[in-house]
């Protein structure tokens, strides 16, 4: 890459456009991954066995380390870029109206970013912790199933599984899954982070074809219905899962 | 007083090649060495600035807006008129020429409107270059209108704002200037003073608006493209801002104001609604193509207008002229509005100064959508102001101050009689004669600064050869002791009255007297009036505040000042010209049905006044204006 | 008879760009109902020359809602409450006797305060010449219809033109951003053949002195284009962002 192209990119990435395209992009994946997220887990209404088999295949693919990677990086990008624009759009105006400014337009949703962001990133670190290193709830994450001819059984409390072969046992999601969510303030938190996660999204995908320069005058409305529909199922779709444990419809 | 206007010989549409060819051009690597000074960023300004630093001068504009974008040519509507005859409908250079000549009453210089509509074809082209978003019809090829009665559609145009895409189109091309270093763009900085030395333009003093800085600067050529004077009658359609100072400062340094009468009236502005009322709006006289004008046949009849019925109601333009109809020129339009009112058949509730357009038939024939679709801005813009929506009861419109024909004398170089003072665009007189046509204005500003001063002052500075001067020239000192010693002055005067009170009588005293009507007795009465005027106001005025920092009321009061002087000076040339001639209107000089006499024998001249000292009579100089392709005819519009 | 209504202003106060400001109370009485805003203050301003006090400094120039000029918050809406009308075009009919109106400058950082009501705005100024233009000199340009434009482009390019570059997109902006402003010249240009060959430089230049300039980012709410008097859609900022892109990968 010639030099000129080089400091054309570092500019471009320094604008304030760049950085908008940054959170656009990671916005995407991050998207496109929270929906692929819920749908899969909605499989926990088909059952252990197929739970397991979605949890069993995501783990043995050698694609899911890109993936987190991949992940890793939009959310690292999203917040990097999201910073300084939030620093930069905190020092563009230096003194506040005396009189606020009246809302025509702007949403509540859209107004909060920074904040449900927040909320996002705690939400994320501690539903990592939760469910896919173990450091919160640990007692929760070491649930395993043994395969039994060719059928996936959840091996016994005190069943010594040192005899068994690796591949004749698997994590059992599932039982984490409905473990996890039997507290009430655990099943809360959850609640709540996923109403950020709404609002969040709510403003997030229809400004995400804006900055990208795909929404015009006939398709904003879509987009921003497309939206407040993403934002509101992946909501329903996630808090369904913690009501559904403590409401005893998903159960061991 | 050298007034020799120095057209050059031979066959009329030859002069401007041959000219130019004969013009001495300055060398390219000595374009560098010369400063140019140019007040004022409108159309005529900023293209000339742009134009003049692509050519490689060093180009310093100053304007009083806080940005060289908000110049009052931003809110011309109509369109601009150009003779490219892309409608086939047997448009020319000449006929533009003939019909401006005519349009002007017969008091223009050939020689100059002749160039002005030769070059009106590269204006569009220039315009167009730049990216101006010109109406265009489904083909993609530029949309044409036929405008202020003219017989063919020669007037291209941007929706109803026409002059802001040319201004935002030469800002543009001066904002390149800028960004390349070649042009300095001072805004918000009033020209005070004209400087001369050895009887050369060479600076000006300045008062930066925002510190209160009085600032002296040289050059070897100063540039007018001031505007024109319409606000001396306090309501007009001009921006608040618009003034005669920079033009008023050079005639006090000798140059020549050329016929200041000449003034032009808008038929169809709002009317005012109160004491308060601060300017006029104008709407595009486009309105005119399909609304009737009409008043009551009774007077101080206070009916509502839809109680009136069809017998009752006297269409006097339809009824007057019934060949042009609505269509009339604009001061013919004008002055029938203030006939119907003078005899007390206005319609504005007391006072009763407005008449009624009425779109009752053009909605029947057209529908609402029909009429939105040609006029719907115009329509939203009455809404906005009176109140008063136009699709359901007529609007009412009243004649306002809109354009001034006069201003400071130049040659066919467009230099004035001082040697290196440039004048362009309205802050000039030369092209519009007695009356300027619809669609003319822009079009004689982009002329004037694309076109023709670009070349015409290279000839000055290939030929003046003065030697540099600087800000440390005696002149220049004495110019800023001036400007410090006036400002001083009004800061301490111990008034009680606000700078506006006195704008406003000025205002009425020039309407009334200096108007759309004149009379000997009026304006010998108006003479009276404003020299004792002027002597209250520096007496018991109040400006408030201080000269080192932003004070609008300073700038006002020094406006205000130079307004109260240069009144008089329009009394004067409407006084001597014993005709009536475009918008010049004497009540002694009509017809037995009320029209304009002109007097060719004796008026076909242009009036130069010389400044004699503040309350002295000026020194009338004439231009006499020979036809020799146009032949003297009378205007008839029945 | 018009009525007649009691105005109370509450109008921003302040020397000079570094002094402390404040909001100044005036009783404006006999306020009617066809006059412009401007003219109330205008009133106002001569009451308090007339007793001996400084009257209150704004900026204003055509007073036709075309130059640009005026530039006031009006009780947290620029140019006050009524859609796409400049304060000068605002009339006293839209308050209601008795109103207490809060008056304040356009607020942000790159519009400092000179006095009172006035900002300076030639950051504007400096991203236009920084490449809002069509680089052709006067003379040598081609008849003007050698390059046929269809209507709708044309129409939609004076849509994006008819930008009286007053700022209050700014002001109204929770960032104050200038996208809107810059969408609009850039949108312009780009909608128009004539604006072709300068197209990538533009918009990376224009942007680069946006931000040099300490505007904010754009975080798509709105309120820019809900503020604007001359109603340009928000297609503007699309199109800058999609602009910008085009550049900056294909420096063009």
């Amino acid at each position: 890459m010639s030099q000129a192209n080089n400091s054309r990119l570092l500019a471009v990435m320094n604008s304030t456009i760049g950085l908008k395209l940054v959170m656009a992009t990671t916005g995407f994946v991050l998207v496109g991954f929270v929906v692929a997220h819920m749908l899969g887990n909605l499989q926990i209404y088909l059952g252990p066995t197929v739970f397991n088999d979605y949890a069993q295949m995501m783990q043995s693919t050698k694609l899911v380390w890109v993936l987190r990677l991949i992940m890793l990086g939009a959310i690292a990008g999203h917040i990097a870029a999201a910073s300084r624009l939030t620093m930069r759009n905190a020092e563009s105006r230096e003194n506040e109206y005396e009189a606020s400014l009246k809302s025509q337009t702007s949403s509540a949703a859209g107004k909060l970013m920074m904040h449900t962001g927040i909320i996002l990133l705690i939400f994320i670190v501690v539903h990592l912790g939760h469910f896919t290193v173990g450091l919160i709830q640990p007692e929760n994450f070491h649930f395993q199933e043994m395969l039994q001819g060719n059928v996936w059984v959840r091996v016994p409390e005190g069943f010594d599984t040192s005899t068994l072969a690796a591949s004749e046992l698997r994590h059992d999601a599932y039982t984490m899954f409905v473990r996890g969510f039997q507290g009430p303030a655990m099943a809360l938190f959850y609640i709540v982070c996923n109403c950020a996660v709404m609002f969040h999204l709510y403003h997030a995908v229809a400004s995400m074809f804006a900055t990208l320069g795909l929404s015009n005058r006939d398709s904003r409305g879509l987009f921003k219905l497309v939206g407040i529909k993403i934002a509101v199922l992946v909501l329903l779709g996630n808090i369904s899962f913690p009501i559904a444990v403590q409401l005893g419809f998903v159960h061991l | 007083m050298d007034l020799n206007a120095r057209i050059p010989s031979g066959p009329i549409a030859k002069k401007w090649e041959k000219h130019r060819f004969d013009m001495k051009l300055v060398n390219p690597a000595n374009k560098r060495k010369f400063d140019v000074i140019v007040v004022g960023s409108g159309l005529a300004g900023a293209s000339a600035s742009a134009t003049m630093a692509e050519l490689g001068y060093n180009v310093r504009c100053f304007c009083y807006q806080d940005s060289p974008r908000r110049a009052h040519s931003i809110a011309a509507q109509g369109g601009i008129n150009a003779a490219k005859n892309y409608q086939n409908d047997g448009d020319s250079v000449y006929r533009l020429f003939y019909d401006t000549v005519k349009g002007g009453d017969f008091r223009s210089r050939e020689a100059n409107v002749y160039r002005l509509s030769q070059v009106s074809v590269n204006i569009i082209d220039q315009c167009v270059a730049q990216g101006v978003p010109f109406a265009r019809e489904y083909g993609g090829m530029l949309a044409n209108r036929s405008f202020g009665g003219a017989q063919v559609s020669r007037t291209f145009y941007a929706r109803g704002q026409t002059g802001q895409q040319l201004l935002l189109g030469a800002y543009q091309a001066l904002s390149r200037q800028i960004g390349l270093k070649n042009v300095q763009m001072f805004p918000r900085h009033e020209m005070l003073d004209l400087v001369l030395v050895d009887g050369h333009a060479r600076g000006i003093v300045t008062r930066n608006l925002i510190t209160g800085e009085v600032r002296s600067w040289a050059a070897d050529a100063v540039v007018l493209a001031s505007g024109g004077y319409g606000n001396v009658f306090y309501l007009s359609t001009n921006a608040k801002g618009c003034n005669v100072t920079a033009t008023y400062r050079a005639y006090r340094r000798g140059a020549g104001f050329a016929n200041p009468c000449f003034t032009q009236i808008h038929p169809t502005c709002i009317p005012v609604s109160g004491h308060y009322q601060s300017k006029l709006t104008l709407m595009s006289e486009s309105l005119r193509n399909d609304g009737r004008v009409w008043v009551p046949k009774k007077k101080g009849d206070a009916r509502a207008p839809k109680d009136i019925p069809e017998a009752e109601r006297d269409y006097y333009l339809e009824r007057k002229y019934p060949s042009f109809g609505n269509l009339v020129p604009r001061d013919v339009a004008s002055r029938n509005a203030k006939l119907v009112c003078d005899e007390g058949r206005g319609v504005n509730g007391p006072g009763s100064n407005a008449v009624y357009l009425d779109f009752a038939d053009a909605i029947k024939r057209l529908g609402d959508k029909g009429v939105s679709d040609r006029y719907g801005n115009l329509f939203d813009m009455y809404e906005r102001i009176s109140g008063d929506n136009p699709y359901r009861t007529p609007m009412k419109i009243y004649p306002a101050v809109h354009y001034t024909m006069g201003g400071l004398w130049v040659d066919y170089n467009l230099m004035s009689n001082i040697p290196g003072l440039h004048v362009i665009g309205e802050a000039n007189f030369s092209d519009h004669g007695a009356n300027r046509l619809g669609a003319s204005a822009l079009m004689q500003g982009l002329a004037d600064g694309y076109f023709i001063l670009p070349y015409t002052i290279g000839n000055y500075l290939a030929t003046a050869n003065k030697g540099k001067v600087t800000t440390d020239h005696p002149a220049f000192k004495a110019a800023e002791q001036g400007v410090h010693a006036r400002t001083t002055k009004l800061l301490s005067l111990e008034g009680k009255r606000s700078v506006d009170s006195f704008h406003r009588e000025l205002g009425l005293i020039m309407w009334n007297h200096c108007g759309m009507a004149r009379t000997r007795e009026g304006l010998q009465k108006a003479l009276g009036l404003i020299p004792e005027l002027r002597d209250r106001f520096w007496r018991e005025v109040r400006v408030p505040g201080s000269g080192e920092e932003l004070n609008p009321w300073l700038e006002k009061a020094g406006r205000v000042a130079d307004f109260l002087e240069f009144g008089e000076v329009m009394c004067h040339d409407a006084l001597t010209r014993e005709e009536s001639c475009g918008g010049h209107f004497r009540e002694e000089y009509q017809t037995a049905n009320g029209e304009a006499l002109r007097d060719d024998e004796n008026y076909c001249w242009g009036s130069v006044w010389e400044f004699q000292g503040v309350g002295k009579t000026p020194k009338l100089h004439k231009e006499p204006f020979s036809f020799e392709y146009v032949k003297l005819a009378t205007r008839n519009y029945k | 008879m018009a009525k007649s209504m009691k105005i109370t202003v509450r109008v921003w106060r302040q020397t000079g760009p570094d002094a402390p400001g404040h909001l100044e109370e005036h009783l404006v009485p006999n306020v009617g109902p066809d006059m412009s805003f401007l003219e109330m203050l205008d009133v106002l301003n001569e009451h308090l020359i007339e007793t001996g006090k400084t009257p209150i400094a704004f900026d204003h120039d055509c007073r036709e809602g075309i130059c640009g000029a005026c530039s006031m918050v009006i009780n947290g809406s620029p140019h006050g409450p009524r859609k796409a009308t400049t304060t000068c075009q605002l009339h006293m009919r839209s308050f209601d006797d008795g109103d207490v109106i809060t008056i304040e400058p356009w607020r942000a950082k790159a519009f400092p305060i000179v006095k009172d009501l006035v900002v300076d705005r030639s950051s504007f100024d400096r991203i236009i010449s920084s490449g809002g233009y069509v680089s052709v000199n006067t003379g040598g340009a081609p008849d003007a219809n050698a390059i046929p434009i269809g209507k709708a482009d044309a129409d939609e390019a004076f849509d994006y033109a008819a930008c009286i570059g007053c700022g209050a997109c700014v002001a109204a902006c929770p960032n104050a951003s200038a996208m809107l402003f810059v969408g609009a010249k850039v949108a312009h240009l780009a909608k128009m053949p004539q604006g072709q060959v300068e197209r990538g430089k533009r918009v990376l230049n224009m942007i680069q002195t946006m931000d040099n300039e300490g505007f904010g980012s754009c975080t798509n709410h709105g309120e820019c284009s809900a503020s604007c008097p001359k109603e340009i859609n928000l297609d503007a900022i699309a199109t800058l962002n999609r602009e910008f892109m085009r550049a900056s990968l294909f420096g063009k």
